[in-house]
């Protein structure tokens, strides 16, 4: 009799058991597709540059490269204090995603007020960003219809993020042009065509996604720049580049290089470069802003 | 019991067999590559290696066999309950914990995703160039579990912790069976194990804290192992060796604690146990000692380095919002003052006087309930501790020198939480395997156990907090 009822015992609690494993993945695979959620990501860092680009040029003069005058360079300086660091300013940030988060709501997409987005994206020790405040992120929850895809409310958002960025640099941004134009009668035509191809060539692998994220384009392309002229390339040993991209850079490595060792002016090429990218960062949104799309 | 297990000897014997585990880890191999119920199949390949590390356990203990995997089953649906219940009152993820095991969580997350999603190009060069020491490497262990499957949430990143800890308990029955003790008493030390409340408590949040018990108990496995030359079970050895090899990716320095444990018990077993050349003897003896000066003055200004933190890293984490407690003044002192203010720490952190802080919550509250049963493993271990002290000169050397192994570990171990923790609220959380060691030194030294025994420690318990508290609320109406 004990027997019977002890073998009994034993069935029962392996089914209660087992139905409670059930349960529990049942549970597992049926809840997962309520939650969805998305993050913007702002570049802050990148946006500082381009709303303080004059400041940040003249904080790289004492590199190799240099776009102004010592002079013009001193004044612009004198104007900040040693204090502020211009990279960790998220009031831009903040602004424009307080315009984005407005205009979300309005199509019915929800910010959560928790910590997550700065958990992921911002605080330390960060596998997202480089440095401490290169990001700003925020977390937005829709409901799911399944008539909807995930394209239908990427096309949603994409192009009202754009909009809000585009709308930020015209109201603050204005069109001066960075001077330039002095010494183009130092290379001939042959020369210039060169300077045009490598400009593009440079540019494009930097904004290749490929190698690396948007966050900090202007700390890379300055890293790249650096290794270019001073031909230590191998010295960036993060970014593994295609074996026709590496041919490509060292091909141009040499040449800066070389022109740095004659002494000529590299000084008008590397202005160029900077100038063009700088331009191209300025004339597309999405390089200011990534979107994710996580579950949780 | 025993009627139990002869019936259904088939059905574990199925459990048991090394085809049915070739099977399972198969399987799970293709649901991950395919993504296919992969979290399914790899919770179930983890219970099904823990009922085959059990194997062994079944065949001399059916109790005990079942006693772990009873309450492995028991604290997984708790834990499920735990998290669905605190969810729904609005914590995030359901965890009480908040800052820390929220953000192991989604940052081993955020890596997961960029990596499945092929954005990897997105995340910040540095995660390839992680140093051994860093903390960073939990991370990456979270990322790797939410690599099994992306859609799980933290109460699903827990259950993996709830089953090392059920891992430590088959460990711990083999520690015990290693140092002998009498079989009538390795049921309840087991029972003591699973129900610690302590351990429960942190098992049950998303820390690396539940990890490096484990791999406490490996090494004190391996230690039991070497001392005692008695090894029973190669899984068990196998699961200990990976156990410590894991301590190392989780936590570096602990890891080197271990390794000295380790070192330390070879020694006593070549130096002190084995009785046979005595040149050899002194010549091991002699290595070990330049080894140890060799370290003493490489780091030679291990003082300073002491120093240096307790002034400006720890310093500058913690900082307490009022001066007025006893707790804040303890936190206060420097270690630049009287270096031996770290027993001071010490006694501060176990006695569990903690400072003020601004913030409190459930987790503290749940945090006092595993600190009173802290402090009743502690009562039973002093009032043991005298008779065990009695028993290791008497008794075989074996368990002398495996104690000793022991306590040299876990004092470097306090001493270290102590000197990072200042003795505040951070140290019940670190010196987990502080009871462990209690439960070691309770079950060296018992003789014979009885209901008055937990009467007393229970009484004890009270008379000491009346002899705190009565002072303290007569001071508090005077002023």
């Amino acid at each position: 009799m004990q027997k019977h009822y002890a073998n009994k015992l034993f069935y029962f609690s392996n089914c209660i058991i087992a139905s409670l494993l059930v349960l529990y993945f049942l549970n597992y695979y049926t809840t997962f597709s309520k939650k969805n959620f998305f993050y913007v990501v702002i570049n802050n860092s990148s946006l500082n540059f381009i709303s303080n680009y004059e400041l940040n040029f003249c904080n790289n003069m004492y590199g190799p490269i240099q776009i102004y005058n010592k002079n013009f360079c001193e004044n612009i300086i004198n104007k900040f204090s040693e204090d502020e660091n211009i990279y960790s300013n998220k009031s831009i940030s903040h602004q424009i995603m307080n315009n984005i988060e407005k205009r979300l709501e309005k199509k019915n997409f929800r910010v959560i007020k928790n910590n997550f987005a700065y958990e992921k994206f911002e605080s330390t020790p960060s596998f997202y960003s480089i440095a401490l405040n290169d990001v700003f992120s925020k977390q937005f929850s829709y409901d799911k219809d399944l008539r909807i895809t995930l394209e239908d409310i990427k096309n949603q958002i994409v192009p009202l993020i754009d909009e809000e960025i585009i709308k930020f640099f015209k109201n603050n941004l204005h069109n001066n042009e960075l001077d330039f134009s002095k010494n183009n009668s130092l290379f001939d035509g042959r020369e210039v065509d060169y300077h045009n191809l490598l400009t593009d060539d440079l540019i494009k692998i930097v904004l290749n996604e490929k190698y690396s994220s948007k966050k900090n384009l202007m700390r890379k392309f300055y890293g790249i720049l650096e290794g270019l002229i001073n031909n230590s390339l191998e010295d960036l040993n993060l970014i593994t580049f295609n074996k026709s991209d590496k041919k490509l850079l060292k091909e141009y490595g040499d040449y800066l290089h070389n022109l740095k060792l004659n002494n000529k002016n590299i000084n008008y090429i590397i202005k160029k470069i900077v100038i063009k990218f700088y331009s191209v960062l300025r004339e597309d949104p999405k390089f200011f802003y990534d979107l994710y799309f996580f579950n949780k | 019991m025993t009627y139990i297990s002869s019936i259904n000897r088939n059905y574990f014997l199925v459990l048991f067999s090394n085809f049915f585990l070739f099977l399972a880890s198969l399987l799970t191999a293709l649901s991950i590559y395919t993504s296919f119920f992969s979290w399914f199949f790899f919770i179930l390949f983890l219970i099904l290696i823990l009922i085959k590390t059990s194997e062994n356990i079944y065949k001399e203990n059916k109790r005990i066999f079942y006693l772990i995997l009873t309450s492995f089953f028991l604290k997984f649906f708790i834990n499920e309950f735990i998290y669905v219940y605190f969810e729904l009152r609005g914590y995030p993820l359901g965890t009480i914990g908040g800052s820390d095991d929220i953000s192991y969580f989604l940052k081993g997350k955020l890596i997961a995703q960029l990596f499945i999603n092929d954005l990897s190009a997105q995340l910040n060069p540095r995660i390839y160039h992680v140093k051994i020491s860093d903390n960073q490497n939990f991370y990456l262990f979270n990322a790797l579990i939410n690599l099994i499957d992306i859609k799980i949430s933290l109460k699903e990143m827990i259950k993996v912790g709830i089953i090392i800890n059920a891992f430590s308990a088959v460990i711990f029955y083999h520690i015990y069976q290693n140092i002998r003790l009498n079989k009538n008493y390795i049921f309840l030390f087991v029972f003591l194990f699973v129900i610690d409340l302590k351990i429960f408590f942190y098992s049950n949040l998303n820390l690396k804290e539940i990890y490096l018990l484990f791999s406490f108990i490996c090494c004190i496995y391996l230690s039991s192992v070497i001392i005692t030359n008695n090894l029973n079970n190669k899984k068990i050895l196998a699961l200990s060796i990976f156990g410590l090899l894991f301590s190392a990716i989780i936590r570096w320095q602990f890891f080197l604690i271990y390794l000295f444990m380790i070192i330390v018990s070879i020694y006593f077993r070549l130096i002190l146990i084995i009785k046979n050349n005595y040149i050899l003897k002194l010549f091991n003896l002699s290595i070990f000692l330049g080894f140890f000066l060799l370290i003493f003055f490489y780091y030679e200004d291990v003082y300073n380095y002491i120093i240096i933190y307790n002034n400006q890293i720890v310093g500058n984490l913690l900082t307490p919002n009022e001066n007025l407690s006893l707790g804040n003044k303890i936190f206060s002192l420097k270690l630049a003052d009287n270096i031996f203010y770290i027993f001071i720490y010490l006694g501060h952190g176990i006695l569990g006087i903690f400072p003020i802080f601004k913030v409190s919550n459930l987790y503290f509250e749940f945090q006092k309930i595993a600190q009173v049963w802290f402090h009743l493993l502690l009562i039973a271990s002093t009032y043991h501790g005298f008779r065990c002290l009695k028993n290791l000169n008497k008794n075989n050397l074996e368990l002398t020198f495996f104690t000793i192994t022991v306590t040299i570990g876990v004092f470097i171990i306090i001493l270290l939480c102590a000197l990072v923790t200042y003795g505040s609220l951070e140290f019940s959380r670190y010196s987990l395997s502080l009871n462990l060691y209690f439960l070691i030194i309770i079950a060296i030294s018992i003789k014979n156990l009885n209901i008055n025994f937990i009467f007393k420690i229970i009484g004890v318990y009270v008379v000491m907090n009346l002899i705190l508290l009565i002072p303290y609320y007569y001071l508090k109406s005077l002023l």
